[in-house]
């Protein structure tokens, strides 16, 4: 299951409710976005890169995932500092 | 199924010009009178007499109300006519100051070959013309209107303006990546899906904020 939020639409308009004149046939569209999280990697007390889903990352550094993305993160079992 | 409200007040000149504003420039060159001796139904018709001499013409008209008129919205004038000239009707768009903003339509009501009563009629249609909208409309002004250069006279007579049965007009919702639902005038709809609603209604549309796939 994934989230995903209203962002626009075709004319640009942000409100979830539109009122329009009809004078003509029309196609009407809704933008949707996926709803996002933020996920932080940090190790300590020493300095340990991690993988999440392949990607190196860095203690400190955070990476972007959308609402209902599984994810995988993999650290070393042991490291030498 | 319903008789159209005809949206011109005293269309038949019972009442005399009531609800018209009539005018006459210069009587020497051409009037308009009350005619009880020839006329298409009732008791009277509104007769132009031109003198032939040279000069402006006379005429009457008549205001239509921006709040009786749907944007795109299809209309029908049809007058009843008895002439030896060509008469004109001229319908124009008014803004809100009653200043001209264009001609909406015209129609020219020319004298048969043999004489006698006749219907002239047009569509006029409320779509307003580019670089203005709907926002800027007043009044639709319907002028009919007499000149000539010559001596001649015509009668007018069961004028009506209606409109004509509404045009439908579809609207499909999508919605994208993902298909969601939408209401439209509270009846739910789903992306892909066509609604028929009246040309010139104004319909709501409301979206979810957040959905979950």
């Amino acid at each position: 299951m994934a989230k995903y939020r209203f962002d626009r639409w075709e004319d640009g308009s942000t409100s979830t409710t539109r009122t329009l004149t009809v004078t003509g046939d029309l196609t009407i569209t809704a933008y949707y976005v996926p709803v996002t999280h933020q996920v932080s990697y940090n190790s300590t007390p020493i300095v340990v890169p991690a993988t999440i889903d392949g990607q190196t990352v860095q203690p400190g550094q955070a990476i972007t995932v959308e609402d209902g993305q599984q994810i995988t993160i993999t650290v070393p079992e042991s490291v030498e500092v | 199924m319903a008789t159209p409200e005809n949206m011109l007040t005293n269309p038949g000149f019972e009442d005399d010009f009531a609800g018209w504003q009539v005018y006459i420039p210069d009587p020497t060159t051409s009037t308009v009178v009350i005619d009880t001796a020839n006329f298409y139904s009732g008791a009277k018709s509104a007769k132009f007499i031109i003198t032939g001499v040279a000069g402006g013409g006379s005429g009457f008209n008549q205001r239509i109300d921006k709040s009786r008129l749907i944007e795109g919205g299809k209309y029908r004038f049809r007058i009843k006519y008895y002439t030896n000239f060509t008469l004109r009707v001229w319908f124009y768009f008014r803004d809100i100051n009653d200043a001209v903003i264009t001609e909406a339509a015209r129609l020219f009501l020319p004298p048969p070959s043999t004489p006698g009563w006749q219907t002239g009629e047009i569509e006029v249609t409320m779509t307003m013309p580019p670089g203005t909208d709907w926002s800027m409309f007043g009044t639709l002004q319907i002028i009919i209107d007499g000149s000539n250069n010559a001596p001649s006279e015509a009668n007018v007579d069961d004028l009506e303006f209606y409109a004509e049965a509404p045009t439908m007009v579809t609207i499909t919702f999508q919605s994208t990546p993902i298909a969601v639902t939408a209401t439209v005038d509270g009846t739910t709809v789903s992306s892909g899906q066509a609604v028929q609603v009246q040309q010139g209604a104004t319909v709501t549309v409301t979206v979810s904020a957040e959905v979950t796939v």
